[in-house]
């Protein structure tokens, strides 16, 4: 397969007069086109860290980002844990906000918009804003914004952590669904190693301070996963044991 | 007619309608009432309370401008490390101590009037868009990147409606000081037209100035309750997400 984003060598630290920390130590690294990876670790294991460097929203550090020649900043989307939804534009607006950016004219705006609403299920609510909203909505919000664009890299900073179980479920399925659909790449970020299980085609997890990729795991289990079965338990487990909190 | 009745669903009852009808009506029948109570000719006080009303707006305007441009040209990065002390230190700077200089160099005019009220009006309007423009959360700033728009369209739908809320607190405040302002700099500078010419010229009479005081007041409850009022109770909690 061939590589859509590489990191080589990179390397983060955070330094104060006295101080010297380090988040990201000689992390290397290929996302393959098209795959579902998923970087899994404890909190404080730079996880979101290195999300942000990917995507370009973090440009302080050390090492490079290579992507692929076919790609660039227009093909990339992000979905944020606490949703960042712009308050004072509608649903249908914060969807909007992205195809502004790419010359897309009205027609097919709304076009896109009414496409991504009804695969959402908010068809609804397109004339609401986001304060009138439930979480779970907040989020299909935030997953339709990434998606208007049709990217072809999507990066999701543990998207569903902060919904509640059932909702958080109900938007995996949603997700795998889209992505076999689209066949776009997703990285994530999770500390829910069931979540990774059912989810990812590779995992990468981290161990903390200074955060190093302990072990990529590649997760064979086919598709659709089923959660209770021996294979599940054996991988959960199998990641349980390399992530050292 | 449709057209009307659609304009007309602004108002959320028959009562609004009423009320805001009331507070059009209510300063011009004061005014009325009041010409002909105090023998002042009603086109001398309608005159005066208009040229006065145009000069505030006036330099509103401006300062609108100006303080927009220097609140988000300043509120973030290094420039604002040595901007924001220094807007400190300029708006703590007595504006009257500028006036006799205005005068002497562009004399009795309303050029003086307009720029003295300019220099009191931004200072508010300036640090309630700056205090708009710091509640940014790094969630909405980093969406916003991400979604790559730039341009007239990143100061549409990020810069601008984030700075309403300051917009709109500063304007109350600013014009609130603009009116103070505008009646001491038209005494001071005997401009021959405005309030501030009415009130030297009926001085010795405190039957016309206690009742123009108190038009002065009806007509800025008015504005308030009529423009400001409905705004700030608009754009609150459009932040909140």
């Amino acid at each position: 397969m061939d590589a859509i984003i590489s990191l080589k060598n990179i390397n983060k630290s955070f330094k104060s007069r006295d101080h010297h920390l380090s988040v990201l130590a000689d992390i290397d690294l290929a996302i393959n086109n098209g795959e579902f990876f998923m970087f899994l670790g404890p909190s404080g294991s730079g996880k979101s860290t290195i999300l942000r460097i990917m995507s370009g929203l973090e440009k302080d550090f050390k090492g490079k980002v290579e992507l692929a020649p076919s790609i660039g900043w227009r093909d990339m989307s992000f979905v944020f844990q606490e949703f960042a939804l712009l308050p004072w534009l509608t649903v249908a607006e914060n969807i909007e906000i992205g195809l502004l950016a790419r010359d897309i004219n009205i027609a097919e705006r709304h076009k896109i918009i009414k496409k991504e609403l009804e695969i959402m299920g908010l068809e609804k609510f397109g004339h609401v804003y986001p304060r009138d909203l439930s979480g779970g909505m907040k989020q299909r919000t935030g997953i339709a914004r990434a998606l208007a664009t049709n990217p072809r890299v999507i990066f999701m900073d543990e998207p569903f952590s902060e919904l509640d179980s059932f909702t958080a479920e109900e938007l995996r399925k949603k997700l795998l669904t889209i992505w076999q659909e689209r066949k776009m790449t997703i990285v994530m970020v999770s500390h829910i190693v069931e979540e990774a299980v059912q989810l990812a085609d590779r995992i990468a997890v981290l161990t903390p301070r200074p955060s190093k990729i302990e072990k990529v795991v590649t997760n064979n289990l086919s598709r659709p996963r089923q959660k209770r079965t021996p294979e599940f338990f054996n991988l959960e487990d199998e990641l349980a044991r390399i992530i050292k909190p | 007619m449709k057209k009307a009745r659609s304009h007309l669903k602004i108002y959320r009852s028959r009562l609004h309608l009423a009320i805001t009808i009331f507070f059009v009506v209510v300063p011009f029948a004061f005014l009325l009432i009041f010409a002909e109570l105090t023998e002042v000719a009603t086109g001398v006080l309608f005159s005066d309370l208009f040229v006065s009303f145009l000069r505030l707006l006036i330099a509103y305007f401006i300062s609108v401008i100006l303080a927009w441009i220097l609140a988000v040209s300043f509120f973030q990065g290094k420039r604002s490390i040595v901007a924001l002390p220094l807007f400190d230190v300029l708006q703590s700077f007595p504006t009257f101590a500028t006036l006799p200089l205005a005068v002497y160099f562009w004399g009795v005019s309303n050029f003086t009037v307009v720029f003295f009220l300019v220099l009191t009006v931004i200072w508010p309007m300036l640090f309630s868009i700056l205090s708009s423009l710091h509640l940014i959360k790094q969630g909405w700033q980093e969406a916003v990147e991400m979604s790559g728009i730039s341009g007239a369209i990143y100061f549409k739908k990020f810069i601008f409606p984030v700075s309403v809320p300051g917009l709109i607190t500063g304007s109350l405040i600013g014009l609130g000081e603009g009116w103070e302002a505008l009646i001491a700099t038209e005494i001071v500078v005997q401009e021959k037209l405005g309030l501030g010419n009415f009130f030297q010229t009926y001085a010795s009479n405190p039957k016309i100035t206690f009742l123009g005081i108190l038009g002065f007041l009806i007509l800025i409850f008015c504005i308030n309750k009529l423009v400001w009022t409905p705004l700030l109770d608009w754009s609150h909690g459009k932040l909140e997400d």
